[in-house]
């Protein structure tokens, strides 16, 4: 069964191309465009791995994590945050949030996959 | 070897410095300055910048390292030469040193021939770096052509070297790179231009040609015009430059196709200044956006089109903010009485001269900005307002109806059906007095959300019309779908029923469909009186048009409605 990804992310450009590379890469992605449906879709589908994009409408990300972290049916899920802002805070917030690994946007595919793998793997 | 060098040398001992100073007077540095301790060095860069610094690694209050990382960390200084002091037997410290940025290392004590070889080095290396820079400055560091600075420079030196030539400027726009550089990175944006370029240079070969990156998506084509044999007309460009161009590009696996824009201008430089045929192209380019063929020669008339929206915008903002807009009416009559039993509100735009701007000149504009559900909310809430004025004034035994327009955008809109009862409701008037026009383009888009709207406003009992029937697609399935009241007969039909039969069939057919689909029928654009007399035998309710009325201010109405 192949591995299925929740991409929350609210731009549709960045929707269309990640997604497309990660279903090229034989993962199955599954798509929330806000913090609120990331969490609900999370529940409903329990998915293998969480991309958190953190700038969110309705709900943020680091909320979300947060959320997510707390709810014991989720909290399993690991989670990679992802941001534009390649800054040292955004990286600790999320982090601090309970995010289990960060990684900046543009996404650097190779990058990413090695992280998604580590994670997966443990 | 470096009487215009600018040596920083920083050293808490006096002595160290005292002999390093004398050593490189000796090698020709005489220009050389003295820190005493880091912060001190970071306050001499920060007032100016050195060509060379020798720095000492273990100070006071600051050391060696941090005045590194400071001086690496830093884009103004960061392409200084550094050359580290160190004692011999000190290698972790060089190590960490040369980790951090440092260029090289000059062990104490000086000994004369490696502090002149150092030196030596460093000048070279400030150099090489001093034309890099200067380099980058006028070059894309990606596609090495010229920056915009530096190509219309060219542009202007050869254009006034030959008044009467004719020469070119294509600007060519790549939508893609925004995209790439947001999803894949904007290295691989860079590359994706880049490629674009290599098939630019093989499209325009000719040896004269200049190219420039303009910004980080437009490219930038010059060349005398005759020197470009892809010019002849649209269809070769589309050929040879925009199609070429359009193939698929691959970056990290992914294609990119198409997503271009090219704008053409030329002229010589005794009629148009060489910047002035950059920015045409540029806006050549922009208008080619709306254009199937992706490319566009600069049209000054829509140059100048774009001008005069630009200067109406605020205008029109400010005179809807004044309610400086105002709504003429004009009657629809009865077929065989005559008699007026509906009318249309038509927007006018009155200016302080008396004239009026009529709205196809600013309708379009206020489409584009956004600023048509404005226009939209004020034509309902002043049609409304004339409803309840003239039910107060001729009693509720006086039966019409008032048309008004609402735009194609604005039918797609959910909140529409609200914001039509919150204004009846304001006005106190009942529902069937109004009617709402819209035109076939509403249908297209989005047509579900349209039909929506439809239903919901005929159930309330607003009367719905189908304006323009005729002028557009007419798909015969519209008139199915949209379930509306009233169905209006384009002026185009009128014209010349009376004249050319298959018109005056084609009119028959049309009212009796509708006449079928129980819609009141009305016919616009009458203006003769044997266009009424034909269509006083057939199915036609309501006629519109200049032979009864014209459009009319409020007080011109009331003296032939009263």
């Amino acid at each position: 069964m192949s591995v299925r990804i929740l991409y929350v992310e609210d731009n549709e450009d960045n929707i269309y191309m990640l997604s497309r590379r990660l279903k090229r890469k034989s993962f199955e992605v599954i798509i929330a465009q806000d913090g609120q449906s990331g969490i609900d879709m999370a529940h409903a589908e329990i998915p293998d791995l969480i991309l958190m994009d953190l700038s969110l409408p309705i709900k943020d990300g680091w909320q979300a994590i947060r959320e997510l972290k707390q709810s014991p049916s989720v909290q399993h899920i690991p989670i990679i945050a992802l941001s534009a802002h390649a800054m040292d805070q955004h990286r600790q917030d999320a982090l601090d949030a309970g995010a289990e690994d960060f990684d900046s946007k543009p996404v650097d595919l190779t990058r990413l996959l090695s992280k998604i793998e580590s994670l997966l793997g443990s | 070897m470096g009487d215009q060098t600018r040596v920083l040398i920083v050293d808490d001992n006096e002595n160290n410095r005292y002999t390093l100073k004398r050593r490189l007077k000796r090698l020709q540095f005489p220009n050389v300055t003295e820190a005493e301790h880091g912060q001190e060095a970071l306050d001499i860069l920060e007032a100016s910048p050195h060509d060379i610094i020798l720095l000492d690694v273990m100070m006071p209050v600051m050391d060696g390292f941090a005045v590194l990382e400071n001086v690496k960390n830093n884009p103004k200084l960061a392409n200084i030469p550094v050359i580290m002091i160190s004692a011999l037997d000190d290698l972790d410290n060089v190590v960490k040193a040369i980790e951090l940025g440092a260029d090289d290392y000059l062990p104490k004590p000086f000994n004369p021939v490696l502090l002149e070889a150092r030196m030596k080095a460093a000048v070279r290396k400030k150099r090489l770096i001093n034309i890099e820079t200067s380099y980058y400055r006028d070059f894309d560091k990606y596609t090495d052509l010229a920056k915009l600075e530096l190509f219309s420079g060219n542009l202007d030196s050869e254009m006034n070297r030959a008044l009467d030539t004719s020469y070119t400027v294509i600007n060519v726009r790549f939508a893609h790179f925004q995209f790439i550089t947001q999803t894949l990175g904007p290295a691989q944006a860079n590359e994706y231009i880049k490629q674009q370029v290599t098939r630019l240079k093989r499209i325009f070969s000719d040896e004269n040609t200049v190219f420039g990156r303009l910004a980080e998506d437009v490219v930038a084509v010059f060349n005398a015009a005759k020197n470009i044999s892809v010019l002849a007309d649209q269809a070769s460009m589309y050929q040879q430059v925009y199609l070429p161009l359009k193939e698929s590009i691959s970056i990290d696996e992914e294609n990119f196709e198409g997503n271009l824009s090219i704008g053409i201008n030329t002229g010589k430089a005794r009629e148009r200044k060489p910047q002035t045929l950059l920015a045409n192209a540029a806006f050549a380019a922009q208008t080619a956006l709306d254009n199937d063929l992706g490319l566009a020669f600069y049209d000054p008339e829509r140059h100048r089109e774009n001008i005069e929206k630009f200067h109406l915008e605020p205008k029109l903002r400010e005179a809807l903010k004044n309610r400086e807009l105002i709504l003429y009416y004009q009657p629809i009559v009865n077929t065989q009485s005559g008699d007026i039993e509906s009318f249309e509100a038509l927007l006018r735009w009155p200016q302080s001269d008396g004239s009026m701007i009529p709205p196809f000149k600013f309708i379009t504009l206020a489409e584009e900005t956004g600023l048509i559900y404005d226009i939209d909310s004020f034509v309902l809430d002043e049609t409304c307002r004339q409803i309840s004025l003239w039910r107060e004034k001729y009693g509720p035994g006086k039966k019409f109806t008032i048309g008004a327009n609402i735009s194609a955008k604005h039918w797609v809109n959910p909140a529409l059906v609200e914001e039509v009862k919150d204004i009846i409701h304001k006005y106190n008037i009942p529902f069937d007095y109004l009617k709402l026009e819209m035109t076939e383009s509403a249908m297209v888009d989005n047509a579900e959300a349209v039909q929506t709207n439809v239903h919901k406003l005929k159930d309330m009992g607003v009367k719905i019309a189908l304006d323009d029937f005729g002028t557009g697609y007419s798909s015969l399935g519209y008139l199915i779908d949209f379930p509306v009241d009233i169905l209006k007969v384009d002026k185009i039909f009128v014209d010349d029923m009376h004249t050319d039969d298959k018109k005056k069939q084609l009119v028959t057919h049309i009212l009796n469909i509708a006449q079928s689909l129980n819609m009141t029928t009305i016919v616009e654009g009458v203006e003769l009186g044997e266009q009424h007399e034909a269509l006083k035998a057939l199915n036609c309710h309501q006629i519109q048009g200049y032979y009864f009325y014209k459009p009319l201010p409020v007080n011109e109405i009331e003296q032939s409605f009263g």
